[in-house]
């Protein structure tokens, strides 16, 4: 197989992959921000 | 998570799989670029749901501004995240696929230059989104920014009909002389099928996160009005 097609195939996922993780940290950073703000609201 | 989205991607993961055994394994070796002619089952899918996306951040973006409804601007936003997503991947796999066909890696030909225009543009909207200060306004700015943006779309997709340049002509919709291989095609619209659901599953999913951001800012705004 071409050099150039498994690397062109392994990026696409590699972009894709990347772009989960990122959406994985935007999720965990807006749980911690709810719990950040509960927890002032409740002092 | 819902137990329909956990079965939507389980099915996604499913037509993933299988449009990768059709790309790799059932798809034909094309006669003249042999192999690397095999990075077409994922470069045109990835452009096709590119357009799909900066399609729905279009409409959502109009429609923000005529309802001023968040749950459109969380649509706008999300799509115009995964478009450019799919946008960058056939910016990659496009010159990995010149290279060894052109002997090139780029050329500023009309297909490349308004595909690499239409990705600055949604990068431009989606920086307008993380760095202005204008609050309140960001998002009318944005879909402004989104609707005038959109204009190049139509663009990139008519220039290699428009303009005979270094991209080949479309092999889809192209006339009377495009046209291709029965099991090409087959191999492509599953590839298609499952770069749409996989598509969807993750605006959904950054929908999800957009909502979550925008009640949070509304609990930020309502605490500080409070402390007032």
């Amino acid at each position: 197989m071409p050099r150039n097609l498994i690397i062109a195939y392994i990026a696409t996922w590699g972009i894709h992959i990347g772009y989960l993780l990122i959406l994985s940290g935007g999720f965990r950073k807006l749980a911690r921000e709810l719990r950040e703000l509960r927890s002032r609201k409740e002092e | 998570m819902k137990p329909v989205f956990i079965l939507f991607a389980l099915v996604t993961l499913g037509l993933l799989s299988f449009g990768l055994y059709q790309a790799l394994v059932a798809a034909p070796t094309e006669q003249t670029m042999g192999e690397i002619q095999r990075i077409f089952y994922y470069h045109v899918p990835s452009a096709w749901v590119a357009f799909l996306c900066f399609f729905a951040n279009f409409g959502a973006s109009i429609w923000y501004l005529a309802t001023k409804n968040e749950r459109s601007d969380a649509v706008a936003v999300a799509a115009a995240e995964v478009g450019v997503v799919f946008n960058t991947i056939v910016l990659v796999t496009g010159p990995l696929w010149a290279k060894p066909v052109w002997g090139i890696w780029w050329t500023w030909d009309a297909r490349l230059t308004s595909t690499f225009i239409m990705w600055l543009i949604y990068i431009s909207y989606l920086l307008l989104r993380r760095f202005s200060t204008a609050d309140e306004q960001t998002p009318k700015l944005a879909a402004a920014l989104a609707i005038f943006g959109f204009v190049d779309v139509p663009i990139v997709y008519m220039s290699i009909r428009w303009w005979r340049t270094q991209h080949p002509s479309p092999v889809i919709g192209g006339g009377e002389n495009s046209g291709l291989d029965p099991h090409m095609l087959h191999a492509l619209l599953w590839n298609f099928l499952a770069f749409a659901a996989y598509g969807v599953l993750i605006v959904w999913r950054r929908y999800q996160l957009e909502r979550g951001r925008q009640e949070l800012n509304k609990l930020y705004r309502s605490s500080a009005q409070g402390a007032v």
